[in-house]
């Protein structure tokens, strides 16, 4: 009931083509980049600026009805899943850029501007936007708050909190919250961290200023191939050794060298056991002693193969096959389910031989894409959908790649979020108490519950239920693994 | 004083007594900070002996260390393998703790160019006002599993609860560090500092001061050296006016007036007199004046202009939230409950 007065009350405050209700209308919205939930939602509200997103939390608090807020819908994790009862708010239709200043480089841009816009409207002004997810094209800059998006040059220019300097946020009481500025710090609590990656559990973000960075004057990309995992991690921890901060440096396996090759003939060696994708950036000189350097590191770490390239061209054409990994990985599977553990760097060699194990148990294949810098590893499970059992063999080996991740200190997601696909690895990450305690900071700003319920932490009676699926006579599953 | 020592059960006993007497905690490190914010509420609670670094990883720029730890211990630490704490928070009269420099969560002049402490906290280890023992974040750079509250701790002054370790980012040094001095009226200075903003330079950190205008240059030697000449009639001087300004132990700092911090927008030029009454930092952002000087507001469009001095600021718009925050974490209303937010 009171959700049908909710919808009749936004169909009565946004314009007609602002509110959706027909199933071939909304029907679009029933997923986002985990396709592997569903749940088409009973209204989407399309709000044309703040006033209208204030006016759908006012409506949605006085009726008690719960909102989904959403984006592009290129996340990977089900946060933007919509509620059987509840509104979905789409803020797509907010996608302008309000200010750039080029003076103190910053750009002010609504929530569904997408990430690459903001590069592209500041190109001639030599600046950009540094965090790149690899859905930067479709992807909005407000879903990227929500979920700390990274990509791959987070490890010398950070994820998007740290490139994040404002924040306007509605609550669902009715409160806007100006969070930081245009300036290094502000006054008072940082509340900024807590927004960036809360999945739209805490308010609605509907400003963001974000900072520029000047276009590096020089960029090389070095490709190292390598016969065996293990050089390639040593090559890694050596670079980082060395003093040198990459603006990429990513890893990839055979199975997803393969796959990537195939599709867009980036020219990687098709033999190799591991690639490392090596971007540096810089002055002249800065990019010339490191390439120097990281060559020498490549050649005593056991590369058979080494290749660079400086011209533009040269370097997307590399940077391609690795940003094309997963729709290439999809290629040669009808799906595939994504994960997204952080490990410290040095336990990837033990990781990849315990996942290789995992899946031969669970009879499926996995590529391994892997953000060596940082240790955000991807580990792509190859599947079929049709086939329900699969289905849920590869989430049973998603759950336990994660587990292996938390065991030796690292944790269930590095940059696509919680949302509902990671609820029952967040139980092995977390204790009670710290589960309690997310959930006070969550009723801080949402008092009555009704943001994204159900996403992000799972609730004590959810990790209790797993528990006890998981732990059998007080033995950890598959004992036979090592946990390091 | 820097033996590695576990201080944490005693001070998770001495949280949980206080909730049961129902008695209040001042939460104190090296007290370097008193001038700063100090809370005078309750019994002290010292976090200085619980002390060490728990694990360092060079090869993955990460470290974790006991709140109790001082900063110039991490630091003798990191530069074993060249490294170094990148937002180098300041060391007031020499010392500090690292669970200080978070609760504080003040930078160092390099601020624009490597962060803050925020940027660099990977996950904390605390006791909540409920005498609970909780972890937040982790030890890997990217971890976006729960609400980031060990971000949030970062400038909290304390009032969420007791900081019993932290895990950080680390980075390398650069190879070679340099400082020229330049001669230049302020707006002259205003557009080199411009630069340093817009464009790609070897510049991590400025100060303009009394004509002169200080800049740091680091990187590897063929870029500090093109940096270095690509400002005519430059003069070198010694590194260590970063760590002087860093510390207040500047000149510019020796007045027994009030200190006032001014904190402007990204690209708002300052507008000073061409004289000795401010000092600016961080490319134009950060401006310090002595009251004696009269209306900040002279100063131009700015974030915050306030004496540097937490325990009396006024509380802020947000102050309905931060009093639900507040008690979501401490309702006993425990730690430093005199320091406002």
């Amino acid at each position: 009931m009171s959700l049908e007065f909710a919808i009749e009350l936004i169909k009565s405050t946004l314009p007609r083509d602002c509110v959706l209700t027909d199933a071939t209308a909304t029907t679009p919205f029933e997923t986002d980049g985990l396709t592997a939930y569903r749940q088409r939602p009973p209204v989407v509200a399309l709000p044309r600026d703040t006033n209208d997103v204030r006016q759908v939390l006012r409506i949605c608090h006085e009726t008690g009805v719960p909102v989904v807020t959403r984006g592009a819908g290129t996340g990977l994790s089900g946060g933007a899943l919509p509620l059987e009862n509840g509104v979905l708010l789409v803020l797509t239709k907010m996608n302008r850029i309000l200010e750039v200043d080029e003076t103190g480089c910053t750009a002010t841009v609504q929530p569904g501007v997408t990430n690459l816009s903001i590069s592209d409207a500041v190109a001639d002004k030599g600046l950009y936007y540094a965090p790149d997810p690899s859905s930067q094209i479709a992807c909005s800059i407000g879903g990227n708050v929500a979920e700390n998006a990274g990509g791959v040059h987070c490890l010398k220019y950070g994820l998007t909190l740290h490139n994040v300097l404002g924040l306007k946020v509605q609550t669902i009481e009715g409160d806007e919250l100006t969070l930081g500025g245009n300036g290094y710090e502000s006054s008072g609590i940082e509340l900024i961290p807590l927004f960036v990656g809360s999945e739209g559990m805490l308010g609605v973000v509907t400003e963001i200023t974000v900072k520029l960075l000047p276009s590096p004057p020089c960029k090389e990309v070095l490709l190292g191939a390598f016969d065996d995992v293990e050089s390639a991690g040593e090559c890694v921890a050596a670079i980082i050794a060395r003093g040198v901060v990459p603006a990429g440096l990513e890893m990839m396996d055979a199975l997803a060298i393969q796959a990537a090759e195939d599709f867009v003939h980036a020219g990687y060696p098709r033999d190799a056991a591991t690639i490392l994708l090596c971007e540096v950036d810089g002055t002249k000189e800065q990019v010339r002693s490191d390439v120097t350097l990281i060559r020498q590191l490549m050649e005593t770490n056991g590369a058979v193969n080494i290749r660079s390239a400086s011209e533009p061209d040269e370097r997307d054409l590399l940077w391609q096959g690795r940003k094309a990994a997963f729709p290439a990985v999809g290629r040669i599977s009808p799906d595939y389910y994504c994960m997204d553990g952080t490990i410290p760097r040095r336990f990837l060699g033990k990781i990849l031989s315990s996942i290789a194990l995992l899946a031969a148990k669970h009879e499926l294949r996995v590529a391994n894409v892997f953000h060596a810098g940082d240790g955000n590893l991807h580990p792509l499970i190859l599947y079929d959908a049709s086939d329900d059992e699969q289905l849920h063999r590869a989430e049973r080996l998603g759950v336990e790649i994660l587990e292996l991740c938390v065991a030796v200190g690292g944790t269930v997601t590095g940059e696509h979020g919680v949302g509902v696909e990671k609820l029952d690895p967040m139980c092995s990450q977390f204790s009670t108490p710290e589960l309690e305690q997310f959930f006070r900071l969550k009723e801080v700003f949402d008092t009555s519950g009704l943001m994204n319920p159900g996403k992000a932490i799972p609730t004590l009676a959810h990790c209790s239920e797993i528990k006890g699926m998981h732990v059998h006579g007080g033995k950890l599953p598959f004992p036979e693994l090592d946990r390091f | 004083m820097t033996q590695p020592f576990d201080d944490s059960q005693r001070l998770l006993d001495s949280v949980k007594q206080a909730v049961a007497q129902k008695r209040q905690l001042s939460i104190l490190g090296h007290g370097t900070k008193a001038h700063y914010a100090r809370s005078t509420h309750g019994d002290a609670l010292q976090s200085r002996d619980h002390v060490g670094v728990i694990e360092y990883q060079p090869d993955e720029l990460t470290i974790s260390v006991r709140a109790g730890t001082p900063l110039t211990v991490i630091a003798e630490t990191l530069d074993q393998h060249n490294q170094m704490l990148a937002c180098d928070p300041p060391r007031f009269f020499g010392g500090g703790t690292i669970g200080g420099a978070v609760a504080s969560g003040l930078s160092g002049p390099g601020r624009p160019w490597y962060g803050n402490l925020r940027d660099a906290v990977l996950g904390v280890e605390m006791i909540n006002g409920l005498g609970e023992r909780l972890t937040f974040g982790g030890s890997v750079m990217k971890n976006v599993a729960g609400f980031d509250i060990s971000r949030m701790m970062v400038g909290s002054l304390g009032v969420f609860g007791v900081i019993l370790s932290v895990n950080l980012r680390v980075h390398p040094k650069p190879e070679i560090e340099r400082t020229i001095s330049l001669d230049l009226n302020w707006d002259d200075a205003w557009s080199v500092l411009c630069e340093t903003i817009a464009k790609p330079t070897a510049v991590t950190a400025t100060c303009y001061w009394s004509g002169s205008l200080y800049l740091r240059l680091a990187g590897n030697r063929a870029s500090v050296e093109e940096a270095c000449s690509s400002f005519p009639s430059n003069t070198e001087i010694e590194n260590d006016v970063w760590v002087h300004l860093r510390d207040h132990e500047h000149s510019f700092f020796q007045s027994s007036e009030e200190l006032r911090r001014t904190w402007l927008g990204r690209g708002l030029q300052p507008q000073i007199e061409n004289d000795e009454s401010n000092l600016i930092e961080w490319a134009g952002a950060q401006v310090w004046s002595f009251k004696v000087h009269g209306d900040s507001a002279a100063l131009g469009q700015r974030i915050s202009s306030e004496p540097f001095n937490r325990s009396s600021a006024a509380p802020s718009t947000e102050s309905k939230y931060m009093r639900r925050l507040r008690r979501a974490f401490d309702p006993h209303q425990l730690f430093n409950s005199d320091l406002l937010l």
